[in-house]
C-alpha cells in the first residue's frame, strides 16, 4: 500500500487548484477461484493486482487517471498531469490540507483466509457427490468457490482518510437433470462478506440438495399460466425485481439525467403502505457491506421508500453537488481503474407482519417465483421483463407443481403499488448478486422476505 | 516487462506461457439536458498486467498479476504451479508460431471535437436530451511460451457512441455505436441518424399481436441474439452434450440460405485478428455452411481435451482471466434470398429485453420483450412492450429475405451480417 504521508502529499498537489472535489483511491486486491465440472477440477486461478486512481471534479466535470503499480512519485506526476488537463485555476494561497482518519462504522468479523487452492477441493467434490446421490437423473454438476480480498486506502478532498479491508467469498453450484430427452438446470448460490467460514455455515449438502431438488423437479414442470395472476416472490432472489425495476431508477445519476421514471417523485406516495425499501452498506457480514463507500465517506443505511412514500435517492458526492440530493454514501466502483457512480449496496424490502401461509391461502390461482434468470428494465418508463427460472404453480391455496421457465412482464411503479403482503423478519434472506452499470460490475445483494403482488403479467402458455 | 526473464522462471516449474497486455484508453463524454451541454467526464487510463499458465505433468494452472518485479513474477508462477497440481491432465502443447501484427488507426482525432461534432448534429435536429461518448483505445499484447511461440499484436481504434432521448407523447431512448480506425473521415452523421431512427422507431408505440409477419432484428439486437446462441457452437458445449448442436454434425440446423463463418479479418472490421490470445492462428472456418452444421470451434485446451485442432478462439477478456472459447469475427453469410423491401409487411426490432434470461439456447425456446416498428406497405407503426416467442432454432430455419448490404457491429466479438427477415416468431402485446 502507499504511505499515508505520501497520499497527503498527492492531495496537497491537487489542492493547489480550484476543485469541487477529489479523491485518491489505492487498491491491493487478490482473487482466488476454483471450479469443478463433472468432478474435474477446472480453471484454478490465483492472482493479485495493485493500482491507484485519482479523480478530480472541477465545475461539475470529472477528470480521472489510473496509475498501475503506484509509487508516491507516479501519483504526484499523475496528479499534476490531471490538473493540467482540466485547465483549472490556481487555488487561493494559504489553504491548508488536513487529513483525518475516519472511524469505521462497520467492522469485518474475523474471517478465515484461503491460502492454498487445495483447501476447498474436498468441499467441491463433496457437492458433486451429494448432488449425484440425490437422484439418478442428475447428469451434470458444476460448483465453484471464489474469494476476493481487497485492501483499499481512500483520501478525499475533505481530508477524509479511510482504510478498509474487504473480503468476499461466494459458492455457486449448478446441477443438470435429464430424463426422456428433457434437460433442466437449477442453481444454488451463497456469498457473504468474510472468508472460508462460509463453507462451515453452508455445508456441501446445502448447495447440492437445493440445486438437485429443483433441477429434478423441473423435469415434471407444467406450463405456466398466461395472463395476469397474483404472484408470491420468494425470499432473497425474489428481490431482484425491486433491484432492477425500482432500485436503478432511484440512483441519483439516472434521476439527475432525467432518464428515471422516479424523477420528481420525492415525497410522493409511489407504492402501497406495505413497501419500505432500504439500501444499506452496513448489514453485518452481508455480501455488499463495507465500512466506507468508494469516495472515502463512512457507509450508511438509506431508507429509499418508507411505507410507500419515496423519501430518498441513492446519491454519491458528485450528484449531491450537481443536483442537491442528500448524500447517502452510495459512490461505488468496480476497482481502482473505474470512476465511481451511485450504486446499490444491499437493497432489501423491510419485513412486514404478514404470514406466508396466509398469502398462499388467499390465492386461488397464481405463481410463486423463487429464482430469476435475470432481466432487463427500461429506466425511462420503468417497464421490465424477467425470466423466472424456478417457479411453482399455486392452486386453491397450495403449491401444486413446478412450472416451466416463464417471463414476467411489468412496470416498476405498478409493482410497488401492487404489493399486498410482506412476511415477517424471520423470512428475510439475501442473495449475493453482481450488478452491472456503466461497464462496471460490483457486488450487490438482493433481499426480502416473502412478498405478494396482487397481479403481474406472466407470459406462459 | 522482461518477458524472457519471466519465461525462464516459468521453465523452472514446467512448461507454460505468459500473456502480457498494455492498454491505454482516453474517453470524453458529454451530456445534454434541456439543450444545455455538460461535459460529464474525461478519463485517461493506462494499465498493464500479465497472466501466466504453467503446465506441469499435463496439468494446467493459472496465475496473474500486475507487479512486474522478479519477486512478484516468481510469486505468480508459484501460484500457477500450485493451481496446476489441482487440475486434470490434458494432452496440451503450446504452439510455436512467431508473428507480429499491427492494426493501427489511420488518423487521429481530438476527442472533444469529435464529441461536439455529434452533439451539434443532434442539437440541430432539435434533440435536447442525449449523451455522446468518444473513446480512443490502444492495446499491445505479447504472448510468449516455452515452445518458442512469440506473438505480438498492436491495435488502436476509436469508438463513437450516441444515445439520444426523443419525445412525443412519451419519451424513448435508444443508441448506436461504431468503431473506426479513421476518425477523421468517420461519418458522424450516419451514426446520429441511425441512433435517432432507432429512438423514433418505437416512440409512443403500442402493443399488438401479430401472426405470420416476418421479423427483422436490427444489428445490435441481432448481435445480442447471437451472443446468447454462439456459445452453443463452442467445442466444450458440443462435446459435453450441453448444446443444441451436440450430435448434429452434418445435419441441417439453420436455413439453407445461412452460413456462419469464423474469420480473422473482414473489410468492414477495422481490426484484424490473425492470432488468438493463446498464440494460435485464427483459422477461417465454416461452423455452419448452407444451413448444415460443419464443426464447433475449439480453444487450445478445448481441442486438447477432445483431440481436435484448435480454431483460434482463445480469447482473454483481460490479463486476469484464462482464455475462454470465443470467436473474434463471425461473418453471417446469406445466400440467395429476396431483398427486404420485397416484403409488404415486416416487423423491425430495435430493442430487446431479457434475451439471456428469456432464451434457452439448448431447447431454443424463447420469450423475450421487445420494441420496434411494423412496416406495413410503407406505413410505419411504432410498437412497444411486445413479447416475441417461439423456438429460435426453428425460426432460424425460416429466413425469407435479407438486406442487400452487410453491416458490422462489435460487442465483445464482431458480427458481420446483413439484416435477415425470419418467419415463425409469435408476437404478442
Amino acid at each position: 500500500m502507499i504511505d499515508r504521508d505520501a497520499l497527503e502529499r498527492v492531495a496537497r498537489e491537487l489542492q493547489k487548484h480550484q476543485l469541487d472535489f477529489f479523491d485518491i483511491y489505492v487498491e491491493d486486491r487478490t482473487d482466488l477461484s476454483l471450479t469443478i465440472e463433472n468432478r474435474k477440477l477446472e480453471r484454478p486461478s490465483f492472482g493479485s493486482v495493485f493500482g491507484a486512481s485519482i479523480r478530480l471534479i472541477a465545475q461539475g466535470v470529472t477528470y480521472f487517471a489510473v496509475v498501475d503499480n503506484p509509487t508516491p512519485d507516479k501519483l504526484i506526476r499523475a496528479a499534476k498531469d490531471l490538473a493540467a488537463s482540466a485547465t483549472v485555476l490556481p487555488a487561493e494561497p494559504g489553504k491548508v490540507f488536513q487529513a483525518t482518519t475516519m472511524e469505521a462504522p462497520l467492522k469485518l468479523s474475523e474471517w478465515v483466509e484461503w491460502e492454498a487452492l487445495s483447501q476447498v477441493r474436498d468441499f467441491l467434490l463433496a457437492v458433486d457427490d451429494l448432488a449425484r446421490s440425490y437422484d439418478p437423473r442428475v447428469s451434470q454438476v458444476s460448483a465453484s468457490v471464489a474469494q476476493v480480498r481487497s485492501r483499499v486506502q481512500i483520501l478525499n478532498g475533505f481530508g477524509y482518510y479511510a482504510e478498509d479491508t474487504r473480503v468476499r467469498t461466494q459458492v455457486r453450484t449448478a446441477v443438470w437433470a435429464e430424463a426422456d430427452g428433457l434437460r433442466e438446470a437449477a442453481s444454488s448460490v451463497q456469498g457473504k462478506s468474510g472468508g472460508l467460514e462460509l463453507l462451515d455455515r453452508f455445508k456441501p449438502d446445502y448447495f447440492a440438495f437445493n440445486a438437485a431438488k429443483v433441477a429434478v423437479a423441473k423435469l415434471n414442470a407444467v406450463p405456466a399460466p398466461a395472463g395476469e395472476f397474483p404472484v408470491i416472490l420468494a425470499p432473497g432472489f425474489g428481490g431482484v425485481i425491486f433491484h432492477e425495476a425500482v432500485g436503478h431508477g432511484l440512483e441519483a445519476d439516472e434521476v439527475g439525467k432525467q432518464v428515471s421514471v422516479f424523477r420528481g417523485k420525492l415525497g410522493q406516495k409511489i407504492g402501497s403502505e406495505k413497501v419500505t425499501l432500504v439500501d444499506s452498506g452496513l448489514v453485518p457480514n452481508e455480501w455488499s457491506s463495507t465500512a466506507f463507500d468508494d469516495e472515502g465517506f463512512p457507509n450508511q443505511e438509506t431508507v429509499l421508500i418508507k411505507d410507500g412514500e419515496l423519501v430518498s435517492y441513492m446519491c454519491d458526492y458528485l450528484w449531491h453537488m450537481l443536483a442537491g440530493f442528500p448524500h447517502t454514501s452510495s459512490g461505488r466502483r468496480e476497482s481502482y481503474a473505474h470512476i465511481p457512480y451511485p450504486r446499490m449496496r444491499n437493497t432489501y424490502l423491510k419485513p412486514g407482519s404478514d404470514n406466508f401461509e396466509d398469502m398462499l391461502l388467499s390465492i386461488k390461482k397464481g405463481v410463486m417465483a423463487s429464482k430469476f434468470g435475470g432481466g432487463q428494465v427500461d429506466p425511462v418508463t420503468g417497464n421490465f421483463i424477467f425470466g423466472v427460472t424456478e417457479g411453482y404453480l399455486i392452486e386453491d391455496g397450495r403449491i401444486t407443481a413446478p412450472i416451466k421457465d416463464v417471463s414476467m412482464v411489468g412496470n416498476g411503479l405498478s409493482i410497488l403499488q401492487n404489493v399486498v403482503a410482506v412476511s415477517k423478519e424471520g423470512d428475510l434472506d439475501f442473495f449475493p448478486g453482481m450488478c452491472g452499470k456503466e461497464g462496471q460490475s460490483v457486488p450487490a445483494a438482493l433481499g426480502q422476505p416473502y412478498v405478494m403482488l396482487s397481479k403481474i403479467l406472466l407470459g406462459g402458455e | 516487462m522482461d518477458l524472457d526473464r519471466a519465461l525462464k522462471i516459468i521453465k523452472e516449474r514446467g512448461e507454460g506461457d505468459i500473456f502480457h497486455i498494455y492498454s491505454k484508453a482516453q474517453r470524453a463524454r458529454l451530456g445534454c439536458l434541456g439543450g444545455k451541454y455538460q461535459w460529464l467526464d474525461r478519463s485517461f487510463r493506462e494499465t498493464s498486467g500479465y497472466g501466466i499458465r504453467v503446465l506441469k505433468g499435463g496439468r494446467l494452472g493459472f496465475g496473474f498479476g500486475n507487479k512486474e518485479d522478479e519477486e512478484s513474477v516468481h510469486s505468480v508462477v508459484e501460484h500457477a504451479a500450485q493451481a496446476a497440481e489441482l487440475s486434470e491432465p490434458l494432452p496440451m502443447e503450446f504452439p510455436n508460431y512467431r508473428a507480429s501484427e499491427q492494426t493501427w488507426v489511420r488518423s487521429e482525432a481530438d476527442l472533444s471535437e469529435a464529441v461536439l461534432r455529434a452533439a451539434n448534429l443532434l442539437s440541430a435536429k432539435g434533440i435536447t436530451k442525449f449523451e455522446v461518448t468518444v473513446v480512443r483505445e490502444e492495446e499491445v499484447w505479447q504472448l510468449r511460451n516455452t515452445s518458442g511461440g512469440e506473438v505480438t499484436t498492436r491495435q488502436a481504434v476509436y469508438w463513437f457512441t450516441v444515445a439520444p432521448v426523443v419525445s412525443g407523447n412519451t419519451e424513448n431512448w435508444n443508441f448506436w455505436y461504431q468503431a473506426t480506425d479513421d476518425p477523421d473521415r468517420f461519418n458522424v452523421k450516419d451514426l446520429v441518424d441511425r441512433a435517432l431512427e432507432r429512438a423514433y422507431s418505437s416512440l409512443d408505440g403500442k402493443g399488438m399481436s401479430l401472426k405470420n409477419v416476418p421479423v427483422v432484428f436490427d444489428l445490435p439486437e441481432w448481435h445480442e441474439l447471437w451472443d446468447a446462441l454462439l456459445p452453443s457452437l463452442s467445442g466444450r458445449a458440443v462435446e459435453r452434450n450441453k448444446s443444441y448442436f451436440s450430435g448434429k454434425e452434418g445435419q441441417e440446423v439453420l436455413s439453407k440460405h445461412l452460413s456462419l463463418y469464423l474469420t480473422c479479418r473482414h473489410g468492414q472490421v477495422p481490426e484484424a485478428y490473425l492470432y488468438d490470445h493463446e498464440g494460435v492462428p485464427v483459422s477461417p472456418t465454416y461452423l455452419v455452411a448452407d444451413g448444415v452444421f460443419e464443426q464447433p470451434y475449439y480453444s487450445l485446451s478445448g481441442a486438447a481435451e477432445f483431440g481436435k485442432k484448435p480454431t483460434g478462439v482463445g480469447y482473454r477478456p483481460s490479463y486476469r482471466q484464462q482464455p475462454v472459447e470465443q470467436p473474434f469475427i463471425v461473418h453471417l453469410q446469406v445466400g440467395d434470398l429476396p431483398p427486404l423491401d420485397s416484403l409488404d409487411k415486416y416487423l423491425r426490432i430495435t430493442s430487446l429485453k431479457g434475451v439471456h434470461s428469456g432464451l434457452n439456447p439448448v431447447s431454443g425456446v424463447f420469450s423475450i420483450g421487445a420494441d420496434g416498428v411494423l412496416i406495413d406497405r410503407g406505413e410505419r407503426v411504432p410498437l412497444s412492450g411486445i413479447t416475441l416467442s417461439g423456438n429460435v432454432w426453428d425460426v432460424l430455419k425460416n429466413a425469407v429475405a435479407a438486406s442487400a448490404f452487410e453491416e458490422s457491429i462489435p460487442a465483445g466479438w464482431w458480427l458481420v451480417s446483413p439484416l435477415v427477415a425470419l418467419e415463425g416468431v409469435t408476437v404478442t402485446g
